[in-house]
Parts: C-alpha cells; structure tokens; sequence
C-alpha cells in the first residue's frame, strides 16, 4: 500500500543543512495500523508528510497505492491526497469559520462527481459514527479538544480514504477522550483503513499492529 | 463551492471588525470617488435630452488674444470673430452663437436666480427640446430683432399657471418678451443648454452685433453635419484663423482660438488651466493616470491587510491543501473571496455615491443654490453601475493577487507543524 525506498530528506538555509530523515525504507501494507515512536525531532512528523505527499523528499521515492507520488504535479498530488488520504493532526486544524457539518464535508468539495446533498449526507453519517450528530451546527470554538479531535477524525474519513495519516492525535487529548479517539481509529481500522499514526504514547502504540522507531532521521527498528 | 467561499467572506468580515471595517472603508470610499468622479465626467459628456449629439459636437468657448508682447487678453467669442471667420468655412456645419445672462425672480417666497440663454435660430435645430407648447423661434424673428422667448414649464408655471403662456408677455431683465413656445425643463447638467428662458440674442438687452470685438461673451456650438469630420472642422477653423492672423500682422495682434474641442475636451479644460488651449488630450491621459494611482495606492494599502489577513488563515490555506485543493484552486477561492468582498465594499461605495450625488448635487454641477427648483439630471446610469463593478473587480484583483499567488504557494508541512485549533 505504501513503499517509502531510500528517503532522504535535507532542509537547507543558507548557513546550515539538517538532515531531517536519512535512507528511509519501509512498506505498509494495505489494512496495516502501524505506529510511528521517537524522541521529538527525530523526523516521524516529516516522514508523515512525506507520506501524505504535503512535502518532497530530498531524495528517493514514495510509491502509494501503485503510483510514484514525486512525479505528480501539484494538481494531480492534491487530487490523489483528496481520493487516497486523510489527515488527521494533533492541533485538530479545523477551520473556525465554518461549523461542524461544513468541516467535514471540506475534503468533498474538492471530490469529483459528489452532489451537494450527497456531501450533507456523508458528512452526517460520519459525523454520526463520531457520536457528534448533535454538535454539527456548532462551531470548532464551542468544542471541547475530545470533540475537536472527533470532528477532525469525521473530516479525515469523510471521502472515505484507505490511509488515515494521523499525527499524534491524542496528544492534546486527556486520557478519557484519547481512549475514546483510539477506539475510533481501531474500528475504522478493522474495516481495512490502514493507519500511519505518529505517537510517543507507547502505552497506544503497543495496542497498532507494528511499531516503527525513529532516531536522529533514521529508522532503528 | 461559492456558499462555501461566501461563508468564509462572511465569517472573516465579521470574526475580524476592526480588520473588515477599515478594508470596507478603504473600498467604499474609493469607489465613492471613482464613483462620483465618473458620474460627473459622464454628465458632462454623454448625450443626453435636449443635447442629443453632444458626443458628436465641437465648441469655441474662448479667445486669447496677444497684443504684442506686452499683454495677453482671455475672452469668449465675439460675434465678428464667429460670423466672419468662424462660420465661413466649408462645407458649413450647423452653427450657433450663444451666451447666457442671470436674470432674477421672486418665487416661492425668495429670489430666485434664473438663466437665460441668448442665441440663434440654428440652436433649435443642434439641440432638441420636447415643446410643450407653441414653437421655436425663426430666421426672421431672429433677423428682425423681434423680443420673443421661450420659456421653461418652471417658468409657464411661474407666471402663468394652468393659463395659456402662448402669446403672453413676461418682462426679464426690465425688457418685455412675448411667449412664443414652452419647452421641458433642462436638467441642470446640460450645460450648453440648461435655462429657463431663450431668445434670439439680435433681440437681448445688450447689441451683440455692433460690438465689433473679435472676443466677446458668446461661445459657438457645432454639429458636423453628415459624412464631416471634426477633424476637417478643426483644420477649416485654423485655416480661418491663420487668414484672420495675417489680416492682424500690421496690428500687433494675434488670435487663438481653443479648440474647437469636443465635449470630453471642453471637460478636461474646466479642470485644467483655462488659459492653456493645448494639449487637452494629454491632460485626459494625466487625469486618467491620476484616476488609476488613486485605484492603486489603496490596493496596495489593502494588498497588504490582505497579506496580514490570509497569513492568519495560512493553517485552513494548509489543510484545505491537505485535503485535495490545488494551488490553483486555493489561489481562486482567495482571489474569489477578495472580490466578494470589495463587491461588498462597491455596493457601499456605490450606495455612498448615491447620496454624495444627491447631498451634493449643486455643488457637482455647479449650479448654485438660489436657481430655485432647478431639475438637476445627475443620476446613476447603467454605464456608470457598469463602471462602478468593473473598478471593484480591478480593485478586488489588484488586490487580491498578490497575496492569494503567495498563500497558494505555502508548504502545508510547515503550517500544520505548529499552529492552533
């Protein structure tokens, strides 16, 4: 499903270059929950962008569901993130401006062939799967970081992607709504989204299918 | 997709007060000038009842008259400069001298001040007036210095009532003048036409004719007739002028006529140096330069709130990016909000100018307050609404391009980093 080879990423200025991630090899595979570990600044977060195809590698390639992402134009990247990916990101990132409902429905907008009622109806039924059927006129302000964090996973699966990239999304989370977070992420799971999640819970990361640690930009296990 | 964006527009405009009020402010406030600035050029240069061919039409309205080198006189036109210089040309345009005076009346209880127009049979066939009753005056009337007058309805009503006006007599400026017709009030804004009373300028109080003086206080009209050209107008009348010059070389004199300029020309000059008869077209160039560099300091002003505005939102710019929209799309979606929002800003702007207009409107015209109940004539017209959404679009693009080419350009990676809920 996914196959990072020989990933390397380098961030340059003018005076200095880090080498963010270094020979880089690995393979999910299609219904796989695997955990991203290490220490902060170890590259997990770069590797998730990377593959979430939101950023380039210096070097090697990402191949996800069959297609060479470094050869896509920025418009074909954004449609394949559109139809094969959904984010979901410790900070929530949802947009204030629009309510519940129209955060969710956000990926399908830019969905080929989705009709106006079928993007209500989708988001609602995800929406509704997340327990936040009652909140879908409210604002992102007027929820509590659990729910957020709810919201933010409805909007990840609302154009029903097979990969769910996750960056530590219990992070801002007490344990009660962390629990209940992974408890949505295990079900979708279980019906074949396969899960890239970046935590330093290890206590979670025990409970994925495989455990991937990270140091200084290289993979150790 | 649009509700989405109008959402947005909405919920920024309103999340951020400050921020929307001064954007708003900006926008509507240019718009207003533009705004009121293109209806006042456009009420001086569009044809309308009873000047119907102003676009086509040229005017003399002043002589420079150098005497040596020692002094430079400025006038209007003397009626000896128009009948033996200005009319011979060939083949002959319809023509008409004419000048104005102010006349006084005592109505609805206060002096009012009125205009009354002195001018020629031909006037009557450049300009076209809805008579309500009787008829214009003639070649021998005019020729036979009969003190006839036509009279604005204002003015029917003023004297006369719901009696009939025709035949009657009113006394303007101590002379007595017999009603021969009565014709639709002129807007106010036709200015070689607006007055409330006309007569043949060989019948006025003053002999126009025998003055003798090359300048004087007329102003000569012209509509080329069919198939000429204002161009061969304009040669004709310099060659005319050039043979006046050598009949004046003994005396010391030369003339200079402006013009003849056409309307938008006759325009420029009232805001320009009366005494520079040159180079009008160049002074429209500069006043429409002048008009874009007022468009453009406020788009950079509001380029640069908007550069503040989208940074802000850089963590939506980043997941919408995330979930599938392409550079292309976010750079349409800012720069159709941008233009949402200075529509907003133009339809303030626009309605701002609609009361500057009316609040205004004597002031814009140039008419004065004691002319009484005079019809003004300035609106709003499709041309000028048109005017007005075409400077908002480039007003909301200026603007907007800039930043929404930066925003759609950011690294997603870098924004979702960090940032907050």
């Amino acid at each position: 499903m996914i196959k990072l080879h020989n990933i390397q990423k380098v961030y340059r200025t003018s005076t200095i270059e880090t080498v963010a991630l270094e020979q880089i090899n690995l393979e999910i595979s299609k219904g796989e929950f695997v955990s991203v570990m290490g220490p902060s600044g170890c590259g997990k977060s770069t590797l998730l962008n990377i593959t979430g195809l939101l950023d380039d590698p210096t070097e090697g390639s990402v191949i996800i569901a069959g297609e060479d992402g470094n050869g896509l134009s920025d418009k074909r990247k954004a449609a394949f993130r559109n139809r094969h990916i959904g984010f979901v990101f410790q900070n929530f990132h949802l947009i204030n401006e629009l309510n519940v409902l129209d955060n969710v429905e956000l990926p399908m907008l830019y969905s080929k062939g989705i009709t106006p009622t079928e993007r209500r109806t989708r988001a609602m039924k995800v929406l509704e799967r997340v327990g936040l059927s009652h909140r879908m006129k409210h604002f992102p302000t007027e929820l509590s970081g659990g729910q957020s964090q709810r919201v933010a996973i409805a909007r990840a699966v609302a154009g029903n992607p097979s990969i769910i990239l996750a960056d530590e999304p219990t992070g801002n989370l007490d344990s009660h709504n962390g629990e209940e977070v992974m408890q949505i992420l295990f079900d979708l799971n279980r019906e074949g989204t396969t899960i890239v999640m970046v935590t330093h819970d290890e206590k979670l990361a025990r409970q994925t299918g495989r455990i991937m640690r990270f140091f200084d930009g290289r993979q150790v296990l | 997709m649009l509700r989405n964006y109008l959402k947005i527009v909405l919920k920024t405009l309103l999340h951020k007060k400050f921020f929307s009020a001064l954007n708003l402010f900006g926008i509507s406030t240019t718009v207003m000038i533009i705004m009121v600035a293109a209806l006042v050029f456009d009420n001086h240069t569009a044809p309308r009842v009873p000047e119907v061919y102003l676009d086509k039409m040229l005017f003399v309205e002043r002589v420079k008259t150098t005497h040596g080198d020692d002094w430079i006189t400025l006038n209007g036109v003397g009626i000896k400069l128009i009948d033996e210089y200005l009319k011979k040309i060939e083949p002959r345009p319809l023509m008409c001298a004419s000048t104005s005076e102010v006349f006084e009346l005592y109505a609805s209880g206060k002096l009012q001040r009125k205009k009354m127009i002195h001018t020629e049979p031909s006037f009557w066939s450049i300009y076209r007036f809805t008579f309500q009753e009787g008829r214009p005056f003639n070649v021998s009337e005019f020729t036979q210095h009969e003190p006839v007058v036509v009279i604005s309805r204002m003015l029917r009503d003023h004297f006369f009532g719901n009696n009939v006006a025709l035949g009657q007599t009113i006394t303007i400026r101590a002379k007595e003048y017999r009603v021969i017709g009565v014709v639709d009030d002129v807007p106010a804004n036709c200015s070689h036409t607006y007055a409330d009373a006309w007569i043949p300028y060989s019948a006025g109080a003053f002999d126009f004719q025998d003055s003798g003086d090359l300048d004087g206080g007329f102003s000569l009209d012209i509509l080329p007739v069919k198939g000429q050209s204002s161009e061969s107008i304009k040669m004709a009348m310099a060659e005319s002028i050039r043979r006046l010059n050598t009949e004046l070389r003994s005396s010391g004199k030369m003339v200079i006529i402006s013009g003849p300029e056409n309307s938008m020309e006759l325009f420029a000059r009232g805001y320009a140096d009366h005494t520079s008869f040159g180079g009008l077209t160049d002074y429209l160039v500069k006043w429409i330069g002048a008009l874009l560099l007022f468009m453009l300091l406020p788009s950079i002003n509001l380029m640069s709130l908007n550069i503040t505005r989208i940074r802000e939102r850089a963590s939506e710019m980043a997941v919408r990016k995330a979930f599938g929209a392409s550079r292309k799309r976010l750079f349409g979606q800012l720069l159709a909000e941008n233009v949402i929002l200075t529509m907003v800003g133009g339809v303030i702007g626009l309605i701002l100018s609609i009361v500057v207009i009316h609040v205004f409107s004597y002031q814009l015209l140039g008419v004065e307050a004691d002319q009484g109940n005079v019809v003004l004539g300035i609106q709003v017209n499709y041309y000028v609404f048109g005017f007005a959404l075409i400077t908002c679009l480039v007003f909301g693009l200026l603007s907007g391009v800039l930043p929404a080419l930066r925003m759609s350009k950011l690294n997603p990676a870098e924004v979702l980093k960090g940032g907050s809920k």
